[in-house]
């Protein structure tokens, strides 16, 4: 059996007005009564007003009170000084009819009253004032008398009082609520808080007519209610504008919906039986009437008592009634009794005369028994051993622990008597919202609602476990505090691979996963979550950013994987990204040390572990250490030479006009300086002239001639450049940069093959021409409208010519990592849907060396740039199936990085040449950006040099004469091959002697009547006789000769 | 250096001398015209120049003496003429014997009679200071004794080409090896001599004559040959 508060059946129709049974008056309940319509000039004219309508047949409204007293802090404290108004125990007020609009306003001076209610003549509004029906006062709290509703902001709620009496006691029973300032006021429990505009300060309600209806519903008006009387319309005691309450009244058709509850009340228990109730149109509708049943939290409808939802669609085209299920959801919370509303509302209706949307439909309250009990609980029962704590959503009493550290929206608690299980963290994050009033040592017994935080609400972090909403105790002060967990040797050790490979499901917050903190990244820190750890002799593998994160590695990297040759914390490979690299926050402890890689901070360092932005940090909770050096700024070692050609790949990072004469400056000055000015220069990021600013520009020429003029003033050559301008916003990056790969050259050293026809849009093609690739047009760009290329920079390719060689330079910008799931997050193992973008374009620009390549094997063809991607990619590795070779390749594992993310040092700009130049080319990564924390840009260059000879040796004679001979030495030179060879020529036959080396010397005899020869003999290279006079020409390697030389 | 005759002539830029032997007397004479010489051997008889001769080859004198010459280089000796195939300081258009192109020799020269002394001019191919000797063997084989001379090799073709020759107190000269080395080790040791002088008796004394000096050509050249080849060794 069910309880009922008031009467069995409510129903809705003219035709029903009289009630099967005559209920007396009761008093009203959520949904019986709402807020219609308020006014709030604050003037004491008599027309600030707030005007109530009854939902329900026979309320006792007498003692009905209304507040404009403002309930903070989570609805328990009352803001005093404002007033409540009480209506009186007069009859009238005893057994209010259902459509009744009750005027109450704040001053009586100018009010009309009136206290008579006739519906049977549709006399449906009362009109109250002080004095009349209604007094003003204060409540036990406090308050004034000082009645009026603020312009500026206020909020008003209807309630019936408990016992003890103030307006924001626990034992009130609270009707409706609305406010209209800036969240200043809350609402009282268990009404929803519309946060009106704070302009609305004059405002109806035309909406579906139940408590919690939506702030969409209120309209404001502006009307000129300062003077009385209130224009038509707006008239306190009339219904709003477009509000029908002709079926709450009976009037009209008779047509409305009668409701009726099982037992006369719907009352649920958590994991419990269901109720239920019936939904009936009164009189028989033209056409489908569709009423839309929505709850709160709490319960869910079914229209079958199988499937269950929050919303129903209940379409009605008799008058047979229609029975909705009601079941609470079994939640974990400490709830008690408590209660959740159900709304009806028309929202589709082929009967608008009778049944209009706008036609009020009462609601149902479903009372909820609650299943839940508050559990004492230690911090490690609490966070358990996954990463999702047992007791997520449930109340926890009495949980003890020691304050470690404070933050400014909660505090670090940890159990001071930790168990023997390391895979429970005997810490967690007490969340109080504001400054706690706690301090560092105090021992307490906190009790809360424990939950699972996750950041930013992104399914890219891992959760916190939090208790929340907390009370505690304090047992003692000054206590000592637990002895912090070492990371690293004489501790912990941190895993050094595996981030997390137990995951079930794709995600380590499955159920069925295994939670392995011994092996697995992930486990490790969670095991440790909100604990007081320390890291000591802290090696840093990035520098400090901008949110004061420094990534580092404990004892000085011992024991770490992957080191750098300067100290970074590489990522050498997909099976290993440096789970045992260690983020330090300054969360606690701001202005941490502006810090670059290579650096440490001797001794230990022990904060808080804590997790946000995806990744597991150590607060510090004292001043990092004076850090000791750190690395210096590289300068590349490769420089050009007469057959040495150099080229560099350099991300600019978004450069346009508006960054400033200073940062162009300091480009060219590294570009000079630090880059040996090198001969051909790819940039990647650079921008229109006026960055971003969102327009139409996309030329970049003054971005692009500033920085060659900067350069020229840091003693560099006079480049030139080509590129071609991409279509406006089509090539992804900042929002209006229009960022595209532009190329920088040495005219004095290398020139430029012009040909003309590349556009934007244009794709440009290998051409034979007579078994030598040329392009179709240069600079083009390569495929620029194929869909892999959507919102990502197109490949700029050029033709150059250096000496007798010609190079086909590619430069890139392949599309960026965003997107692709966090090292530290909850999906395991991360899927890198970047990729598969990369690897298309990667297929592109493989196509087209390809297509160089089958016109000339030998072509030379530089592939170069930001191809976001690690040299063990899959786009690297679609690359080399077109024969390129990946120069990075040349160095030592340990030196192949060109940017620092999150303290990883990893390989994102490239050099590739094709097999032609595989053996001439030498690589250096400058590294003068990526390990700094003030940076030019946040990658660091790559620079390669090619040895292309294009030049004949040096040949000279040194010629000694005999009498049946001549003695030739030779000195042969040149500037690549360290052999070049010397070939003798016979004036008279075909004969070549050679090849002869630096340093040898030959006799040559001249004897036209035999046959040529040359042999070897020892002490010198050769005899050589000819029939006629000997010329000399050498040859180097690559088949560069001298001319025919005779001896003087 | 021992002087044995009164009419030793010096030689601007040479000096010789004779080394003793147990079986003979060796006087170095450095006098092409030297009233001693009373054959030769020009080399113009054996082809033009830049012909190769083979190695050994044979060869008869003006005055009938038939000899064998062989290169232990073991390449074809060769024809040469001052200015033709050779450049040196001999006089112009002097028929020389060519060691050939790059080779040291020696050059050993039989004679198909015994002899008392044999002289010529040398010069090595390479320009500058040399030494020249003439080691002079028995019909057995037996040697004799030597001399040696310093030469200095030029291109001014004005006859001042190093001559180099020796008596010995019996006429019983086999044969004899010539060396001719530049003071330049490293350079090439090729060397060119000219018109081959020799000491021959006026009447041949039957006594005198051993069945070898009656050897016809072939075993003239198979000494050679041996002789070749214990120099080489």
């Amino acid at each position: 059996m069910r309880t009922s508060f008031h009467h069995l059946v409510v129903f809705w129709s003219a035709l029903c007005s009289a009630p099967l049974s005559s209920p007396a008056a009761a008093p009203p309940g959520l949904g019986d009564i709402i807020l219609n319509e308020y006014a709030s000039d604050n003037t004491t004219s008599g027309s600030d007003f707030v005007e109530l309508l009854t939902l329900t047949d026979h309320l006792d409204l007498r003692g009905l009170r209304l507040s404009d007293n403002e309930l903070t802090g989570g609805g328990s404290t009352l803001n005093v000084n404002e007033s409540v108004l009480t209506l009186g125990n007069d009859a009238y007020l005893g057994d209010v009819p259902r459509g009744t609009l009750i005027a109450l306003w704040t001053v009586a001076t100018g009010v009309v009253t009136d206290t008579t209610l006739s519906p049977g003549t549709g006399d449906y509004s009362l009109s109250l004032a002080p004095g009349t029906g209604v007094t003003v006062g204060t409540d036990g709290l406090g308050g004034s008398t000082g009645v009026g509703l603020a312009v500026a902001g206020d909020a008003v709620y209807i309630y019936l009082a408990g016992p003890n009496g103030n307006s924001s006691g626990s034992d009130n029973v609270y009707l409706d609520f609305v406010s209209w300032e800036t969240d200043n006021a809350d609402a009282p429990p268990g009404l929803a808080d519309l946060n009106l505009s704070s302009l609305a300060d004059n405002a109806y309600f035309t909406g579906n007519t139940a408590a919690n209806d939506l702030a969409a519903a209120w309209v404001r008006y502006d009307g000129p209610v300062d003077a009385l009387p209130i224009p038509e319309g707006f008239t306190p005691g009339r219904p709003n504008p477009g509000q029908d309450l002709s079926g709450l009244r009976g009037g009209g058709s008779g047509a409305g919906v009668n409701l009726t509850q099982s037992d006369g009340s719907t009352a649920v228990a958590e994991g419990g039986a269901s109720d239920h109730y019936t939904l009936a149109l009164a009189t028989l509708p033209a056409g489908q009437v569709t009423i839309t049943a929505t709850t709160a939290s709490e319960v869910e409808i079914s229209l079958d008592g199988v499937s269950y939802s929050g919303a129903l669609e209940i379409p009605l085209t008799l008058q047979s009634p229609v029975t909705v299920y009601v079941r609470a959801i079994d939640d974990l919370a400490v709830e008690g009794a408590h209660s959740a509303n159900i709304q009806h509302a028309i929202t589709a209706t082929s009967d608008a005369d009778q049944y209009p949307t706008s036609l009020a439909i009462i609601g149902v309250r479903v009372s909820i028994a609650d299943n839940d009990t508050a559990q004492v609980a230690r911090i490690r029962d609490i966070q358990g051993v996954a990463h999702l704590s047992p007791y997520a959503g449930q109340i926890v009493v009495e949980t003890p622990g020691i304050v470690t550290a404070v933050a400014r929206n909660g505090f670090y608690l940890q159990d001071p008597t930790p168990d023997a299980n390391p895979a429970t963290s005997e810490g967690i994050f007490v969340f109080t919202s504001s400054a706690p009033s706690v301090h560092v040592g105090d021992s307490l017994k906190v009790s809360g609602r424990v939950i699972e935080f996750r950041p930013g609400g992104s399914a890219n972090n891992l959760t916190i476990t939090e208790i929340t909403q907390p009370t505690f105790t304090t047992v003692g002060a000054g206590v000592a505090l637990p002895t912090p967990v070492v990371l690293g040797l004489g501790g912990r050790a941190i895993p050094t691979e595996i981030f997390a490979d137990d995951a079930v499901n794709g995600t380590v917050e499955d159920a069925g996963g295994l939670f392995d903190p011994a092996n697995d990244g992930l486990d490790f820190f969670e095991s440790l979550e909100g604990m007081l750890v320390q890291v000591n002799d802290a090696l840093v593998t990035g520098p400090r950013n901008r949110f004061g994160e420094i990534g580092v590695l404990a004892d000085a990297g011992v024991g770490a994987t992957s080191l750098s040759t300067r100290g970074g914390s590489l990522a050498a490979s997909y099976a290993d990204f440096n789970p045992e690299r260690i983020f330090l926050d300054d969360e606690l402890i701001p202005n941490p040390p502006s810090v670059r890689v290579g650096q440490q901070f001797p001794g230990p360092v022990v904060g808080v572990l804590s997790y946000s932005f995806s990744a597991f940090k150590v607060l510090n909770v004292g001043p990092l250490p004076a850090p000791t050096a750190g690395v210096e700024r590289e300068v590349t070692t490769l420089v050009g030479g007469v057959d040495q050609l150099t080229l560099a790949t350099f991300n600019v990072e978004n450069l346009d006009m508006g960054d400033g004469a200073q940062r162009f400056a300091d480009l060219a000055g590294a570009i000079v300086d630090r880059l040996g000015a090198p001969d051909i220069l790819n940039l990647e990021e650079m921008q229109d002239n006026n960055g971003p600013v969102n327009d139409s520009v996309v030329d970049a020429s003054s971005n692009l001639q500033t920085l060659i003029n900067a350069i020229v003033d840091e003693g560099g050559p006079t480049y030139e450049y080509r590129q071609l301008d991409p279509v406006d916003d089509q090539d992804g990056g900042e929002p209006g940069g229009n960022i595209r790969v532009a190329f920088l050259f040495n005219p004095g050293r290398v020139s430029f093959v012009d040909r003309a026809g590349g556009t934007s849009t244009g794709s440009v093609l290998a051409v034979n021409n007579s078994g030598e690739p040329e392009l179709s047009f240069s600079p083009g760009r390569i495929d620029p409208l194929n869909p892999a290329f959507n919102n990502s920079r197109k490949p700029l390719v050029g033709e150059f010519l250096f000496q007798s060689y010609r190079l086909f330079v590619i430069g890139n910008h392949f599309n960026s990592k965003g997107g692709d799931q966090p090292l530290y997050g909850p999906l395991q193992p991360p899927v890198r849907p970047s990729e598969i973008q990369r690897q298309q374009q990667a297929s592109l620009v493989a196509n087209f060396v390809q297509s160089l390549t089958a016109i000339e094997p030998n072509a030379n063809v530089v592939v170069l740039g930001d191809l976001n991607d690690f040299e063990f990619s899959p786009s690297v590795g679609i690359l080399k199936t077109a024969g390129l070779v990946a120069t990075v390749e040349q160095l030592p594992v340990n030196e192949r990085y060109t940017y620092v993310f999150e303290g990883n040092s990893q390989t994102l700009d490239h050099v590739m040449v094709s097999a032609s130049l595989a053996s001439v080319v030498v690589t250096d990564i400058v590294h003068f950006n990526s390990e700094f924390p003030d940076q030019l840009s946040d990658h660091d260059p790559v620079v390669i040099r090619l040895t292309l000879d294009g030049t004949a040796p040096n040949l000279l004679l040194n010629c000694v004469i005999s009498a049946s001979a001549r003695r030739y030495t030779f000195s042969v030179v040149d500037a690549v091959d360290n052999q070049p060879a010397v070939y003798i020529r016979d004036t008279a036959s075909s004969f070549i002697a050679g090849p002869y080396r630096n340093g040898d010397s030959v006799f040559v005899r001249t004897n036209p009547r035999q046959a040529p020869f040359a042999r070897a003999t020892a002490g010198y290279a050769a005899l050589i006789q000819l029939r006629g006079s000997p010329v000399f020409q050498a040859a180097d390697a690559s088949g560069n000769l001298t001319g025919l030389i005779t001896c003087p | 250096m021992k002087s044995v005759f009164n009419f030793l002539i010096p030689v601007a830029m040479t000096w010789a001398s004779a080394t003793p032997s147990a079986l003979g007397v060796l006087v170095t004479l450095t006098d092409p015209s030297h009233s001693a010489w009373n054959d030769r051997v020009a080399w113009s008889s054996k082809g033009a120049a830049f012909d190769l001769l083979g190695n050994p080859f044979t060869g008869t004198s003006v005055g009938g003496t038939g000899i064998g010459v062989g290169s232990g280089s073991g390449f074809d000796l060769e024809r040469a003429d001052e200015g033709d195939g050779w450049l040196g300081n001999f006089f112009i258009g002097e028929p020389l014997l060519y060691s050939g192109f790059g080779s040291a020799g020696p050059i050993t020269i039989s004679f198909d009679q015994a002899v008392r002394g044999a002289g010529a001019a040398f010069q090595s191919a390479t320009l500058g200071g040399f030494r020249a000797s003439i080691e002079a063997f028995d019909t057995f084989g037996s040697a004799l004794g030597s001399v040696t001379g310093i030469g200095s090799s030029t291109q001014d073709q004005d006859g001042s080409a190093m001559f180099l020759g020796f008596l010995n107190d019996t006429v019983n000269v086999g044969s004899i090896v010539i060396n001719v080395m530049p003071d330049n080790l490293t350079a090439t040791a090729d060397f060119s001599i000219g018109s081959l002088r020799l000491s021959v008796p006026t009447i041949v004394p039957e006594t005198s004559m051993t069945p070898g000096l009656l050897l016809a050509s072939g075993a003239i050249l198979a000494l050679i040959h041996g002789r070749t080849r214990r120099n080489r060794t």
